[in-house]
């Protein structure tokens, strides 16, 4: 699979060892609303080694999305900067591939021509970016849909779509805002599935925003905690879980465990944005852990 | 000649016209659209209420949306030709009324009625509300200037002569543009909208038999129909039209004009549209001029036209083109801020410069609300074309229409108002035919919008 990826789109695959490396080094971004400044998020510095697989979780409204589009080009920090590979980022850009909540695939166009959009923007010609395109479809098992509109795949199809035409340019950095949130449970699970594999195999730096603990765990490399707003980084949290992952991991004692310890950090953070009164009083036990039996259990 | 004479007329009449503005309530009372479209929702609340089942509303919203159609394809300044006759003498802003009523009433309609098969075809699923209120509003808005113009000239042109009408046959050009479509699905097609063609036919001969009834009997209740002509009568005389050169070219000129109107408005319309949807300094600039001049409709332009450009027949094409291009304007303007900025930012995120963004992303998702634009243009270029030719014209189907008035050739009025319906009714039939060819991705899901 990765050879015939190789050999029929050369751009997509051919890793250069240490590219692909996000430095967020102390970002602050700040604006102002009804004349007072308000800051959503605040000195915060994340490190995406080329190749890793980095996950920012955090309650609703830290600022996780914030952090994506500075990284996107979307946002100029008010404070500190990000940089990719070492070149400061200047506005959005075919370098970094970026998948959004909302599939945002041109709905005019059918789905090879959507996955061409960028080829196509780089003047590659229609031959060369349609070879690409099937290529990438077929990997991503949408060959038979290449002729269809958008409108006519399932949710998860379209969100595989974006995840292709994100990476039809040859990125070596994936941005993903929360790109499952939308696909109902049995869906996610496959998707991750397929993402852990493109990812592996094209060997990408990928930052992925989402306030799914456990898709946090079971894609991830590393994770970081952040904070309510103002979001900062609460905590770093490796995730020593050997590859492949399979759905049955996360039955076992390490995952749990990661997976207690990440709610813990989330929960403080949750109840600190919902406001004082939830922590001083009545939320009672734990009723937040859902697998805490399980724990004890073990 | 005959436009010289009449420009004459505007020009001497215009002011006494002007001096008496009372004329023209009755009209504008009907005209600001409130009347007609409160009637029309009570209308349809009654029927929901009383009808048994809820297939019945729509079935009777069929037959009245076939019945109006052909109505509302004639543009009011063509019933200002027939409104005239039928008015008590001297009344004119009587005449004027009846001529807005139809035009506020058509748009109206169209978005109120779903069933009916017109206008809500014409114009795309997701058209703002608020565009077609407003064209409503410059439906009647035209209208009304057209009325007050032409009952300046009608004043002008001395007594009515009367004319009597002799009785004739039951015959009926029936002037419904239903061809059945070709292909292998077509007994399917025909055995699934078979009741609705045959209200369809119901709906057009109830028309053409009270058409019939009030000529024939000559009915005289306040409207008059002794003066207007048989269906038999217009049919005889159609025949006779049919291979007459004049009649032919009057057509041909009439469509000349709308083409290259439309053509100008749709380029122009479309491309200030894109621009000051995506530039903010650009709008900011150009807009308080054109508010200035939104209101003021396409017919009201004729006088200062004719001055404006070297012949007639530009400044004809000038009117038709001012009738399409704000509608079509304003729609693009919807449109571009109505694109997700989602796929701005996917677009961006791909590597799209600013002229990708405009001609790849943000033209195709304003294309919706541009084809509401160029179907609500097109009506109203109709509108102002027909007016247009009616006051300043020499040739065209306006003045054909206006032209059998003055030669008292009543039959040739009825046909001059049928063929502008038709050739309304091809127009507006071409835009859906159009959209449905430049956005095939609209029209998944079985979706469909046949004729």
């Amino acid at each position: 699979m990765s050879t015939l990826l190789a050999s029929a789109a050369p751009g997509v695959a051919d890793t250069a060892p240490g590219r692909g490396h996000i430095e967020i080094d102390d970002v602050t971004v700040r604006f102002t609303q009804n004349g007072a400044a308000l800051d959503a998020v605040r000195g915060i510095s994340i490190d995406v080694k080329p190749g890793e697989f980095v996950s920012v979780v955090g309650p609703s409204g830290c600022g996780k999305s914030t952090l994506l589009n500075i990284v996107a080009g979307f946002l100029k920090p008010s404070a500190g900067g990000a940089t990719v590979d070492g070149a400061p980022i200047r506005g959005p850009g075919a370098d970094r591939g970026v998948v959004f909540q909302q599939y945002s695939l041109f709905p005019w166009l059918k789905v090879r021509e959507n996955v061409e959009f960028g080829l196509r923007m780089q003047g590659m010609a229609p031959a060369a970016r349609c070879a690409r395109a099937r290529t990438l479809l077929g990997l991503a098992g949408l060959l038979a849909f290449e002729n269809h509109y958008p409108e006519q795949l399932s949710g998860g199809m379209k969100q595989r779509v974006g995840i292709v035409r994100a990476l039809a340019t040859g990125p070596q950095v994936l941005l993903m805002d929360e790109p499952f949130g939308a696909l109902d449970a049995q869906t996610r699970v496959v998707m991750q599935e397929i993402l852990t594999n493109m990812w592996q195999q094209l060997k990408l730096s990928v930052l992925f925003i989402t306030h799914d603990i456990e898709e946090s765990i079971f894609l991830s490399d590393k994770v970081y905690v952040m904070t309510a707003r103002p979001g900062r980084v609460k905590a770093e949290i490796p995730i020593p879980l050997p590859r492949p992952r399979t759905a049955e991991m996360s039955n076992s004692p390490e995952f749990i465990a990661i997976l207690q310890q990440l709610r813990a950090l989330i929960r403080e953070e949750s109840l600190a944005a919902m406001g004082g009164e939830l922590r001083e009083g009545g939320l009672g036990g734990d009723w937040h852990l859902g697998k805490g039996g399980v724990g004890e259990a073990l | 000649m005959a436009g010289a004479i009449s420009l004459r007329v505007l020009r001497g009449e215009g002011r006494a016209a002007g001096a008496g503005p009372g004329e023209t309530r009755a009209g504008e009372a009907w005209s600001s659209g409130e009347g007609p479209a409160e009637d029309r929702r009570e209308g349809e609340a009654l029927a929901a209420v009383s009808a048994p089942s809820p297939a019945e509303p729509a079935v009777l919203g069929l037959a009245a949306g076939a019945a109006t159609e052909i109505l509302r394809e004639t543009p009011p300044a063509a019933m200002a030709a027939m409104a005239v006759p039928l008015a008590e003498a001297g009344n004119a802003a009587a005449g004027a009324a009846v001529v807005s009523s139809p035009s506020a009433l058509a748009p109206a309609t169209g978005s109120l009625a779903s069933a009916s098969a017109g206008a809500a075809a014409a114009i795309p699923r997701d058209a703002p509300p608020a565009a077609v209120a407003a064209t409503a509003a410059s439906f009647a808005a035209a209208g009304t200037a057209a009325a007050e113009l032409l009952s300046t000239r009608l004043q002008s042109a001395g007594a009515v002569p009367a004319r009597a009408v002799a009785g004739g046959g039951m015959a009926a050009a029936s002037p419904s543009g239903t061809a059945p479509p070709a292909g292998g699905r077509l007994a399917a097609a025909l055995r699934r909208q078979l009741p609705g063609l045959l209200l369809g036919l119901v709906s057009i001969g109830l028309l053409v038999g009270f058409w019939y009834l009030a000529t024939a009997y000559r009915w005289n209740f306040y409207i008059r129909f002794t003066n207007v002509p048989t269906p038999g009568e217009v049919f005889s005389e159609l025949v006779a039209l049919a291979g007459d050169g004049k009649f032919l070219t009057n057509i041909g000129i009439s469509l000349q004009r709308i083409l290259l109107g439309f053509a100008f408005a749709t380029v122009l319309g479309v491309v200030f549209g894109l621009l000051c949807g995506r530039y903010l300094m650009l709008r900011r600039l150009l807009f308080p001029a054109l508010e200035v001049l939104r209101p003021i409709p396409a017919i009201a332009w004729v006088p200062i036209s004719i001055m404006l450009w070297p012949s007639t027949e530009s400044s004809i094409v000038f009117i038709t083109f001012l009738g399409a291009f704000f509608p079509i304007l304003l729609n693009t303007l919807h449109g571009v801020a109505a694109v997700d900025a989602v796929l701005l930012r996917a677009a961006r995120c791909l590597g799209a410069g600013e002229a990708s963004l405009l001609a790849r992303v943000i033209l195709p998702a304003a294309l919706p609300h541009i084809f509401t634009g160029l179907a609500v243009g097109m009506g109203v270029a109709w509108v102002s074309l027909i007016a247009a030719e009616m006051i300043s014209g020499q040739f065209g189907v306006g003045y054909f229409t206006w032209e059998a008035y003055s030669l008292i050739e009543y039959p040739h009025i009825v046909i001059g108002m049928l063929v502008i319906g038709v050739l309304g009714l091809a127009c507006s039939g071409a835009i859906r035919l159009l959209s449905r060819i430049a956005m095939p991705w609209q029209s998944l899901g079985g979706r469909e919008g046949a004729p």
